[in-house]
């Protein structure tokens, strides 16, 4: 089994998406992309032991440990999207970095109070991104499977 | 401020005669004094009135000022959103490529072909965006002559083709040839009619077909052209959106790119410029005719 954490990226424009998911790929983490942000929640909530309610295929996902998403997407944006995620039981201090062409026009406040932990501006550099991952994952520990989750993997393991 | 001013008039010659009135012992003319509280009364409500009015018009110029200043941040935030986006591809892969991150040749001439049309993208953008605000702050040259619709039309035919070719949408050449001509700037026209055609072919399906038609309307004293598609059509609520500077559709970003801005130019060019009008008619989910009408030169 792989030790790498799995990253989740978002955006509609898939260069963006592309070139996202190559840095990180070739840093050796797990990369899952969506193209907006309604397809970005369905994908967290089904990934992992604990929201694999609806069938053990779930179980499989690897637990995503960090979300990367552009803020300006057709339907819900990135802001929403982190207050949505962490609204769930188990992600509320999921950690979500938002990289937007919209810098300055953002406030401080909304950010924070949406739980975003780190804002990069486009156009960005893919170096700085991944050293911000970087840090990003390495203040924020995973949290320990939740007791039922386990349950209902080994359950579903066991032949 | 008329309200004010009849106010002031009326209350002046009103207290003075009710006051002669008083004075000339009249006190008992009770109809006389009436009349003079009845002049007061009414004064009165007329500056209430007048003040009231006042205050609506400040705010209702507050309100236009507020509104006129969201616009031009939306604007500005508008414009440096649609920058940056192509802007970070280009960053972003020629760093990956400095960096030596594409290992194999296919990925590193795929990154190529990327930054380039990235760097059109861009290119596009800025000419849209220049051309617009050129023409809004009156300092685009505007060069009129009399010119004939046919051969702008059979050019921008011709340069669409390869894009309609390469989507298998048939362009269908309905350009009548024109006695008549109008007195227009070139360039200008040729842009808006190439607007047109280009949008119709992006937003129209493989195995769909444009038709772009060049007609005299006789009664109008006009030029009449239209491009017709057997697109995707424009929802009813996107209707009265579609000249807004980067307003697209919700349901077409994922068929096509795009700036929005496309539309708000050849209309500012058509109606603001040539005193013409613009021409939309659409179905949702079966096609849509854009078009304009210019004067016949006299
Ligand atoms: N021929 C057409 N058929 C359907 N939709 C169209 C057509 N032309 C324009 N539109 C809609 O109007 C929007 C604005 O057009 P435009 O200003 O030219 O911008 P764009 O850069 O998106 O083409 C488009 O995004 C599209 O949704
Ligand atoms: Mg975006």
């Amino acid at each position: 089994m792989s030790t790498s954490k799995t990253i989740l990226a978002v955006d509609d424009e898939s260069h963006i998406l592309h070139v996202v998911s190559l840095k990180l790929r070739n840093a050796g983490f797990n990369v899952i992309t969506a193209n907006d942000a309604e397809d970005a929640f369905d994908l967290a909530m089904t990934s992992g032991c604990s929201f694999g309610v609806g069938g053990c295929g779930a179980c499989g996902g690897a637990t995503i440990d960090l979300v990367i998403t552009d803020f300006q997407m057709p339907g819900i944006s990135g802001l929403e999207l982190a207050r949505k995620l962490h609204a769930e039981p188990g992600k509320s201090d999921l950690p979500v970095m938002l990289l937007t062409a919209h810098g300055l026009a953002l406030e401080q406040v909304d950010l924070r109070r949406a739980g975003i932990n780190v804002c990069l501006s486009k156009p960005f550099s893919p170096r700085d991104l991944l050293a911000k991952v970087d840090e990003l994952l390495a203040r924020h520990k995973r949290p320990p499977p939740s007791p039922k989750c386990a349950m209902i993997c080994s359950e579903e393991v066991a032949p | 401020m008329m309200y004010l001013l009849v106010a002031a008039i009326v209350i002046t010659v009103g207290t003075t005669y009710a006051l002669w009135m008083m004075e000339q012992g009249n006190y008992t003319n009770v109809w006389a004094v009436g009349r003079g509280a009845i002049l007061v009364v009414g004064v009165a409500s007329c500056v209430v009135l007048g003040l009231l009015h006042l205050r609506r018009e400040m705010l209702h110029d507050r309100a236009r000022e507020d509104e006129l200043s969201k616009l031009k941040t939306d604007f500005v935030s508008h414009v440096s959103h649609e920058l940056r986006t192509p802007l970070s591809s280009i960053k972003a892969y020629a760093e990956l490529l400095v960096d030596g991150e594409a290992t194999d040749d296919k990925t590193r001439s795929e990154f190529y072909h990327i930054i380039q049309s990235e760097a059109d993208r861009l290119s596009r953008l800025i000419d849209n965006i220049l051309n617009i605000s050129c023409i809004e702050s009156g300092m685009t040259r505007v060069t009129r002559k009399p010119v004939a619709l046919n051969t702008i039309l059979k050019q921008v035919l011709e340069v669409a083709k390869p894009s309609a070719r390469e989507k298998n949408v048939s362009l269908v050449d309905q350009v009548e040839p024109v006695f008549f001509s109008v007195e227009a700037d070139r360039d200008m026209i040729y842009q808006a009619a190439l607007n047109l055609v280009s949008n119709a072919i992006k937003y129209t399906p493989s195995g769909g077909t444009v038709r772009i038609s060049l007609g005299a309307q006789d009664e109008s004293k006009e030029l009449v052209v239209q491009v017709s598609d057997t697109g995707v059509g424009i929802p009813p609520d996107a209707m009265k959106h579609l000249f807004e500077k980067f307003f697209r559709v919700e349901q077409h970003k994922s068929m096509a790119k795009g700036s929005g801005l496309g539309l708000n130019l050849t209309r500012q060019i058509i109606e603001g410029i040539h005193k013409g009008r613009m021409i939309v008619k659409s179905e949702y989910g079966k096609g849509s005719t854009f078009g304009f009408a210019l004067p016949i030169a006299a």
